[in-house]
């Protein structure tokens, strides 16, 4: 086992060890020190896997949003270089002990997963629509206080209308998220997608993209662009692999 | 701005370019927070976060959110009633 650590500062016993990412490439090689977006960061390995840290000192209290941008930045400045695990915001370990410890004993995880994602990225895509007028239709129209039905009576039947509305709307939308999977997923080794997570937001996708396909999907993601002006596609990444992680890795602390 | 394609002002294709770069950008910071603040691999430890001078402190690190003066009374119950809690 080569197992190596350095040291990255004389502060990190006051505060621990703020880690960023889990990694087994590049990083590992790192000899000394190396600064990514103003921050001095170290690799502490064990084997062949590796987290990257940095010294907490007394930043160990962090602000919304600004650390969680910075946050971001060091992620994706280092993805650029190396396949990598984020780890999730705001994880800081008392010491590089802490630290080895957790990468000896969830090895075969992070190794497993590592293999998952190595040298693919993770690439977003939001369907957009402003659907006022979707979301209206079929309601009952609202008479005058004078005849129909007793309060109780029109109150559940706008409730059945608009019930009714909403299935009838994530039918459709499912039904054009599938359409987009069937353009989009053969340019992905993996794909998932949620619709409806809130009334503008048709379709909220992640795939997981070979490096090298990435210009070719977004060139089918501005076709489908072209195919449906009504609506917005918006396609971010790469990013970081977040939403192709085992579960296990996503909830389970020490 | 002149829009020679049409030969006239392409103001509405303008507004609805910036409009589409503001939902753009909205929608970027908002897939940037949603990955960062929820998603990730999960180690462990807790951490005391700020937000516009109101102190939050996560949890082990899970989805749970909740001020400090809440988690003090918790802890305060808890005191109360199986004595100091480390």
């Amino acid at each position: 086992m080569n197992e190596r650590v350095e040291r990255p500062g004389r502060d990190a016993a006051v505060g621990g060890y703020y880690v960023y990412a889990i990694v087994s490439g590049k990083h590992i090689a790192e000899a000394r020190l190396f600064t990514v977006e103003d921050a001095t960061l170290a690799c502490v390995t064990f084997s062949d896997i590796g987290a990257v840290i940095r010294a907490a000192g007394c930043d160990a209290r962090l602000t919304l949003p600004y650390d969680a941008l910075r946050h971001a930045r060091i992620i994706q400045a280092l993805m650029r270089e190396d396949t990598l695990l984020p780890v999730r915001f705001g994880t800081i370990l008392p010491n590089e002990q802490a630290v080895r410890a957790l990468l000896a004993e969830r090895y075969l995880s992070f190794k497993r997963n590592l293999a998952r994602v190595m040298n693919r990225v993770e690439l977003g895509l939001c369907v957009l629509c402003h659907r006022e007028r979707e979301w209206s239709d079929g309601q009952p129209e609202t008479s005058g206080a004078t005849a129909g039905p007793p309060p109780g009576t029109r109150y559940l039947r706008e409730r059945a209308f608009e019930y009714a509305a909403v299935e009838r709307l994530k039918r459709q939308v499912t039904a054009q998220a599938e359409a987009i999977q069937r353009r989009l997923l053969p340019l992905a080794v993996e794909g998932q997608y949620n619709v409806l997570t809130d009334p503008d937001l048709m379709v909220n996708a992640q795939y997981l993209v070979e490096r090298s396909l990435v210009e070719l999907f977004r060139s089918e993601v501005r076709q489908l662009q072209a195919d449906q002006p009504e609506q917005h596609f918006f396609c971010s990444g790469p990013w970081a692999p977040y939403n192709f992680i085992d579960h296990e890795l996503l909830t389970r602390g020490l | 701005m002149y829009d020679h394609a049409r030969g006239g002002v392409a103001r509405p294709r303008a507004n609805a370019a910036r409009r589409q770069s503001a939902d753009g950008r909205e929608v970027t910071l908002l897939e940037i927070l949603d990955r960062v603040l929820d998603k990730g691999v999960v180690l462990s430890g807790d951490l005391t976060l700020s937000v516009a001078d109101v102190d939050l402190i996560f949890l082990g690190l899970k989805v749970m959110l909740a001020s400090v003066e809440r988690a003090e009374a918790l802890r305060g119950g808890l005191e109360e009633k199986y004595g100091t809690v480390e």
